[in-house]
This record gives structure tokens, C-alpha cells and sequence, in this order.
């Protein structure tokens, strides 16, 4: 699972500007506690809304974990779908590219 | 290629076979079991072993197929063990006598044989399945899309113009049984289904000098397939275009269709692409760097703003929590 590495990217760049937002889509609230509270994550952690998918309807997410890189003017920079062998490191050199400008 | 395991793991996971008999009762709390120690795993190693015990000890069950599926991704993406991970699939097939669960299995080993490269395989056990009528659309679908990874042109061509014949409602509800489509959604879906085959045929008729046809059926296609939130159209259409329109030396068109996919999305193919494109336009590469650095920004969409809940009920704004950079993550507890 992808999250706990999140928290460790979160640990290390936090002092350098990197914000994570986590939004789980599918408002299993016990699930999600479980393994929040499991894995001791610390970062912003979300839940859809009931009244307004704003996983599926307003960002059009269907595969997961669906990951958005953002710069403070709020471009999307970088937009990745699933996570396998090397996401990891392909996502962290992003988030350096993207501190440095 | 591995979101279509994927896609298979997780329905796996709903489906609950009916339980006729001790044995699929049995079968039914082993594959819980199996499922929930899967869940509290992060080694593939164990992940296969667990898989792997499972179908050992009922190879023959509603979740063969699906199990299958999960043993050759373990075994064969994340463990590079490809050569042992279809022998394994097919003791497996060999151990399954039920026709129905045959059926299942057997569209496995096409998905298998295709995503391994085995393609004469993989028509063998097609065309029985094509002859039974048992090949639906999404069978098709992975038919062709090993077609086109093994660049044989003429098959893929073959199975989109089957598959365009499985192209209506009655056709998608069925294949979506366990979904509550609305009447909207299924139009929709039937368009996607429509715009996919289109993409697919087009690139394999590219590939056979057909240009020009295929940038007609590109543009076609370009207004029925699903599109992502940052626009990026599904299916590859946009990859595939672009390396159309460098082909025909079209770069400024090929630009604009590779530049989200190469900057954004960073796929390599389309990065290399737009490189292409830069080189036919400017005569060389140098100043690509600068160049793509202002088309990444030009090209990249600015996020909507959205509000919603932590776990203590506190309600947040994006736009409050955000930093420097800000990593944006849609998850899904598992």
C-alpha cells in the first residue's frame, strides 16, 4: 500500500514546502480509520463526500491510488495512476523538480 | 497492462459465489481467508504464496479464474517470473474439469498468453472461445491490445472489427451486471466502446500505411472516448495521434496532442515524441529544455478548489492546505 510511503515523502520535505492530501474515495470510514490509526499517518487525511463525489464526479477518478503533484499557483504539474516498482522514486524526483522553481 | 489484474483483483473481491455445496462452502471461507491475509501483506512473495495455497487446495472454485489472474501478476509483474508463472496457470487449467469454470479460466490464459507474448497460444484458446460465442467485449479488447503489443497488425484489425459487433447497450449492461448503470451512463459507455475500438484499429491501420484513414478515425474517436480530469483522452488516442501526425511531419499538431501526456502525465513515449516534434520544427534540439519547461506550465490545469471532511468531522479547503508543491492522493482503503 502506497500511503505509508506518503507519510515518509511527507517527513522528509515537509520543512521544504510539501503538503500531502489524502482523500479516500470510498467513504468506508472504519476501514479507513483502522489503517490510518495502524500506520500512524499524520498528513491531511480526507474523506469523500456523500453528498458530493468529489473523487469520482468532480476529479473523475475510477483507479487507485490516483496521485497529483500541484505547484503554489495550482498547476497540475504531474498526474500518475496506480503505483508500481519505481513510482516511489519517480514521484519523489517530482517533487524536487518541482520545489526547486 | 497491469491495471487490467488489477481490475480483476478487485472484482474478485466482491463477487460472492453462491455456495451450493460443503466443498464451495469451503472453497468460499478459504478464499475470505486467503483475501484478508493478502490485505495485511506488502511482499509479493507472500502474496503469491497465499494466492498459491489457495488454489492448490481448490483449484477448482468460483475464484479459479480471478485467483489465477492475482497468481501470475504476483508471480510474473512483480516477481519478473513470467515463464513460471504461466506453467503454473496452466497446471492449474489442467486440474479444472467444470465447463463453466473452464470457461472463466480459459479467458484467463488468453489474457495471460496474450500479456506474455505468447500469441499462437493465446489464438488457440480464442478461437474455441470464439466459436463457443464465449468471447465478450472486454475479451476482445485484451485480444487486441496483445495484437498490437506483438505489432501484428492485421490480427488486431481482425478482433476490432469482432468486437464492433459487441458495441451496443444490451452488450454493456451484461458485461456490467453487478453495476447500477444509468441509462446516461450506459450511452456513455457504449460511445467509450465505440471511440476505443477506433483508436485501436486506427494505429494498427497507421501501421499498415493507412494514414490518413487513421487520422480520420482518430479525430472521430477523439469525440467518443472518456477523458481524464487534467483532458487527457483514454485509451492512449492522444500517444497514438501524435505519433500519427509526426509521421505525416505534421509537428505543431503533433505538439499539441503529445504535450499533456508527455509533460503531465510523463510517459516516456510521448516525451520522446514531443522531442520529435521540437527537432522538425526548430531543426535541432537545443533549447528543448527551456522550451518544454514553458509548455509544461502552459499546458498543466489549474486544480479546482473543493472542501471536505477529516476524521474528526473538521471540514478543509484544498486551497488552505496546500504548500510549495502539494502531493494530491485519491486512495482507496483495500
Amino acid at each position: 500500500m502506497e500511503l505509508p510511503r506518503l507519510e515518509t515523502l511527507w517527513q522528509t520535505y515537509r520543512e521544504k514546502g510539501l503538503s500531502v492530501v489524502a482523500v479516500e474515495a470510498a467513504r468506508d470510514r472504519d476501514r479507513a480509520r483502522k489503517f490510518i490509526t495502524e500506520k500512524n499517518l499524520t498528513f491531511h487525511l480526507l474523506e469523500n463526500d456523500k453528498k458530493e463525489d468529489v473523487v469520482g464526479e468532480k476529479f473523475k477518478v475510477d483507479s487507485f491510488p490516483t496521485s497529483l503533484l500541484i505547484d503554489r499557483d495550482g498547476r497540475i504539474m504531474y498526474y500518475h495512476v496506480g503505483f508500481q516498482k519505481g513510482d516511489e522514486a519517480e514521484l519523489e524526483r517530482e517533487i524536487l523538480d518541482l520545489g526547486q522553481k | 497492462m497491469v491495471k487490467g489484474f488489477l481490475v480483476v483483483l478487485a472484482v474478485g473481491a466482491f463477487v460472492l459465489s453462491g455456495c451450493g455445496n460443503e466443498q464451495s462452502r469451503k472453497a468460499e471461507e478459504a478464499y475470505q481467508k486467503a483475501v484478508e491475509m493478502r490485505r495485511g501483506s506488502d511482499s509479493p512473495e507472500e502474496k503469491l504464496a497465499i494466492t498459491k495455497k489457495f488454489l492448490d487446495e481448490f483449484p477448482e472454485s468460483d475464484h479459479t479464474a480471478g485467483m489465477l489472474s492475482a497468481a501470475v501478476y504476483y508471480q510474473g509483474e512483480e516477481l519478473g517470473d513470467t515463464v513460471g508463472a504461466v506453467a503454473y496457470a496452466e497446471t492449474i487449467r489442467n486440474q479444472v474439469d467444470d465447463p463453466q469454470i473452464e470457461m472463466a479460466v480459459d479467458k484467463e490464459m488468453v489474457n495471460i498468453y496474450g500479456e506474455t507474448g505468447m500469441v499462437p497460444k493465446m489464438l488457440a484458446v480464442a478461437d474455441r472461445l470464439s466459436a463457443a460465442g464465449a468471447l465478450g467485449f472486454r475479451d476482445h479488447w485484451n485480444i487486441i491490445g496483445s495484437a498490437i503489443k506483438a505489432e501484428n497488425w492485421a490480427l488486431a484489425r481482425e478482433y476490432c472489427e469482432k468486437a464492433e459487433g459487441l458495441v451496443n447497450a444490451d452488450s454493456y449492461r451484461a458485461d456490467n451486471a453487478d453495476q447500477k448503470f444509468t441509462n446516461v451512463e450506459i450511452e456513455q459507455g457504449v460511445r467509450n466502446r465505440e471511440g476505443m475500438l477506433l483508436v485501436k484499429n486506427a494505429w494498427a491501420r497507421a501501421n499498415q500505411g493507412e494514414v490518413d484513414a487513421a487520422l480520420a478515425d482518430f479525430a472521430k474517436a477523439d469525440g467518443l472516448v472518456e477523458r481524464s480530469y487534467i483532458d487527457t483522452p483514454a485509451h492512449g488516442l492522444d500517444l497514438y495521434w501524435g505519433k500519427v501526425l509526426l509521421l505525416k511531419g505534421d509537428y505543431q499538431s503533433a505538439e499539441s496532442k503529445l504535450a499533456t501526456a508527455g509533460l503531465v502525465t510523463r510517459n516516456e513515449e510521448a516525451l520522446a515524441g514531443l522531442k520529435k516534434a521540437y527537432v522538425g520544427m526548430k531543426g535541432s534540439d537545443s533549447g528543448f529544455d527551456v522550451y518544454s519547461a514553458e509548455l509544461h506550465r502552459s499546458v498543466a490545469k489549474i486544480v479546482e478548489d473543493f472542501e471536505l471532511s477529516d476524521y474528526e468531522g473538521e471540514r478543509h479547503r484544498l486551497s488552505k492546505l496546500r504548500g510549495d508543491v502539494t502531493l494530491l492522493a485519491f486512495w482507496f482503503p483495500t
